[in-house]
Parts: C-alpha cells; structure tokens; sequence
C-alpha cells in the first residue's frame, strides 16, 4: 500500500522545489533577514522521516543546487549540510520520538551547525561581511512545527513509507 | 523488516561516509574557485533550476503586465505632453549643433592655416557686411582695447581678405581687397613677377592694371603678397588669375583675378600682427608696382 517510486520522488522533488523558491524569493531588506532555511528543514524531515531513501546523497544534490540558485561556490551547501544530515540519520529513531518542542531545540542545533561552515567560508572567499544569520536560526526554530506537520500530512496522503 | 536490514547497513557506513562527502566537497569548492573546469557542471545545473527562477518572476512579471494596463489615461496624456515637450527642445539643440560643428570646422582650419607663419595670429568675427556702391568692407569685433591697427592685414583660411580700416574701442572697419580703394602689391608665383593687384568695388572680381602686353602672366597664375607694400607679410595667396585680354589698341592688358579667400562666406577671420616692421627694403629691377602702395586711409 506504500507510494510508488515516482509518486516518492514527485511528492518530496516538490516540496523540495517549493523550499528552493521561498530560499530566493525576492523580499524587502526588513523581511529579508527573517528567511528560514527552508530546503535545509524540508531535507532533515525527509531524512528523518525515510533515512533510508534519503540521505547524504541526496542533500548533495540538492545542494549543488542551492549553489546555482546562489551563485555560491559549487559544493559550499552540500559541505555545510552534510554534517547535519548525518547527525540525523545516525540519531533518527530518537528524534521521531521526541515530542515536537523537544525537536525544535535539535533543530536549533542543526540550523546553527549549518550556519557555521557557511559563515566561515563567507568570511575566508572575501564575499563581502560575513553574516552569521541569527534571525534566520530563531525563525527556522519557530517555523520547524508548522512545517514538520504540513510535510507529515502530506507524507501520510500520499503513503510515502 | 527489508527497511531495517537496509538501514543497518547504512548506518554502519555512515561516519565513513561523512567524511568521504566531506572531503569531496571541499575538493569541488577549491576546483570551482580556481577554475573554470566546472562552469559547465554548473551550466547543467541552472536548467534544473530554471523552474524556480521562472516562477519568481511571475508574481513581479503580473504586477508589471498589470500596471501597464491599467494605467489611467490621464497618465498616458501627461507622459505624452512631458516627452512631446522635451521632444521640441531637443530639436532646438540638435539644430545649433549642426551650426556648431560647421563653426568648429571653420575655426579649426582657421587656425591650421596659422601655423605656417610666424607672426602673432588672433581670431575676430565679422559682425557685419558693409556692402555699398564699390564699398565691399566689413566690421569685425575687436578693437582698439585689443590693440589693433589701422592697416593691420585680415586673412582667413585661404588667402588675404583686406586691411583694417578704422578702428574703435572694441570694433573695427576693414577694406576687403575687392574694395574700389584698396590695392595689394603682389608677385606671380610662377615666375615672381611683381605687380598690383586693385579692387573693382565687385565682390570677387579683382584688376591688374598696370602690365604691359608682353607680360608673363597668364589664366590660372596664383598671385601671392610681395610685402613690397609694407602692410601685408610675403607669401599669402591673394587671387588667381580669371582673365588675360591682350588688345594692340591698349598698353595695358586686361587682366582680371579672382580672391582666393571665400569673402563672401567667411564668418570668422585672422588678424595678423607682424612680426618685425615689414621694411620693403628689396628693391625691385621693375618699375611700376612697389610704389602704388596700399589704401587711402578714410578721414
């Protein structure tokens, strides 16, 4: 009774799509800083949800195209999000088993893991002031229980195992 | 249970697989910034992504599509006054350009021509022409607060003009050669044949009265300033010759020339200072010219 292959790719390509456009979606200066990580958080309830379709490999790719959509350094995104990917497959039993508040404070921790690796490079490739991006952490934090019950929603209509 | 067997295997291999990711990375990132080997892997890339810069653009595409169509038709007539103004005005600087360019051209030949002397040069313009019975002169805008002379020679681009006449504090009054009262003592540059060259009081039309008909002078000779008439410096073109008529019932010949400078388009002309005082002290083996020398000066 679970999806099929293509049903699976289509529905997590598309919510990966739709948080690849809200990562560059125009906004004014004020709203601006406020962005959250959006395709990290799709990518760490993908892996945590079926850790062992998606994984490494995957948030590679989707990072190779995060650094199009940037203009970053190709390989700057993947590097950043490795790190938490693995920290999420090697502990996903626990953290499905969190209640959600408890999996806002992991994902306070992974928004901040990824946030290193990028501000540092920032700073060493001379792009301009390196920006650790704070208040894109804390609303990352504050949209993670709202998104990690629209994509459960939408895993369960669609019988993603 | 094939899920769990699957993860396990995962799971074991996956702090080797941190790091292997890691490393392959970091070695994309240095690649990607020395060189341009990846532009292409990157070229690939931007189509996938292309969906989602399009669809961006859709929300600013629509807002846009939508301003242009509902703009008022006040608007559009404002905007269209605006530009019909602005319209005209640019057409009324286009038109001084082509004046302007057609000033600069003449000043800059102007000023070519003065480099082949020696003396001191100044640029005036002719205010007005002064064209009566036999009376061909002209006003130009300097004076005697720049320090011109009476008798002081006007050339433009290409030949001698005339002499300054009358002078007052900031204008002045010259004869043109074409004058009836003006002479200029010239030679024959072929063969340095030394003569007079007067005015008929015609524009364009200039006389040499006083050769024989043995002369050697033909159609076509360039007559140039002798500085025998100790007013115009040696060398400059005056006329070219347009008409030889040797008649035994005459002494004289009748000769006719041609001004070579354009003294009837010249807006601008050259004041010549001279060098050093133009002592006529070459004596010339012929008689007749060298003493009719230059104008009666007006009272």
């Amino acid at each position: 009774m679970t999806a099929t292959l293509i049903q699976r790719i289509l529905v997590i390509s598309i919510s990966v799509f739709i948080a690849l456009i809200l990562t560059v979606f125009p906004l004014t200066d004020s709203l601006r800083s406020w962005r959250p990580d959006w395709v990290l958080l799709v990518l760490i309830y993908w892996c945590m949800a079926l850790p062992w379709r998606m994984g490494m490999l995957s948030a590679g790719l989707v990072g190779l195209l995060m650094d199009v959509l940037h203009g970053s350094l190709l390989g700057m995104h993947a590097l950043a999000m490795m790190p938490v990917i693995y920290v999420v497959q090697k502990f996903h039993l626990q953290l499905r088993a969190y209640p959600v508040w408890q999996q806002s404070f992991a994902i306070l921790f992974f928004l901040i893991m990824y946030r290193l690796p990028i501000f540092w490079l920032h700073g060493m490739l001379n792009n301009g002031k390196p920006v650790f991006g704070w208040q894109e952490i804390i609303a990352g934090t504050l949209v993670w229980p709202w998104l990690f019950a629209m994509l459960r929603r939408m895993r369960r209509l669609h019988k993603l195992d | 249970m094939r899920e769990n067997k699957k993860l396990f295997a995962k799971h074991q291999t996956l702090g080797l697989r941190l790091v292997f990711v890691l490393v392959l990375s970091a070695i994309v990132m240095v690649v990607d910034s020395r060189q341009n080997t990846l532009d292409s892997l990157r070229q690939m890339l931007s189509v996938l992504v292309y969906p989602v810069q399009s669809i961006i653009q859709i929300p600013f595409s629509l807002v846009r599509w939508g301003e242009e169509r509902l703009t008022s038709r006040r608007d559009l007539e404002v905007e269209l006054e605006r530009l019909r103004t602005q319209r005209l005005l640019m057409d009324g600087q286009l038109e001084k350009l082509a004046a302007l360019e057609a000033e600069n051209s003449r000043l800059r030949e102007l000023l070519r021509s003065s480099y082949r002397t020696n003396e001191r040069l100044s640029i005036a313009e002719i205010l007005r022409l002064d064209t009566g019975y036999h009376r061909q002169q002209i006003v130009i805008n300097r004076g005697a607060s720049e320090g011109l002379m009476v008798g002081q020679p006007i050339i433009d681009a290409s030949g001698i003009m005339g002499q300054i006449n009358t002078v007052e504090l900031n204008t002045a009054t010259a004869l043109l050669i074409t004058d009836i009262n003006h002479a200029i003592a010239v030679e024959v540059n072929r063969n340095g044949l030394r003569t007079v060259v007067a005015g008929t009081g015609k524009l364009n039309q200039l006389d040499l009265p006083f050769l024989t008909n043995n002369s050697d002078i033909k159609q076509g000779d360039l007559l140039v300033s002798s500085g025998m008439d100790g007013r115009f410096p040696k060398g400059y073109p005056v006329a070219v010759v347009t008409l030889v008529e040797r008649s035994s019932a005459e002494s004289f010949a009748r000769i006719h020339a041609e001004p070579v400078a354009k003294l009837d388009r010249a807006r601008e002309v050259l004041l010549v200072w001279p060098a050093k005082k133009n002592t006529p002290t070459d004596v010339a083996p012929d008689a007749k010219p060298s003493s009719a020398s230059a104008n009666m000066v007006a009272p």
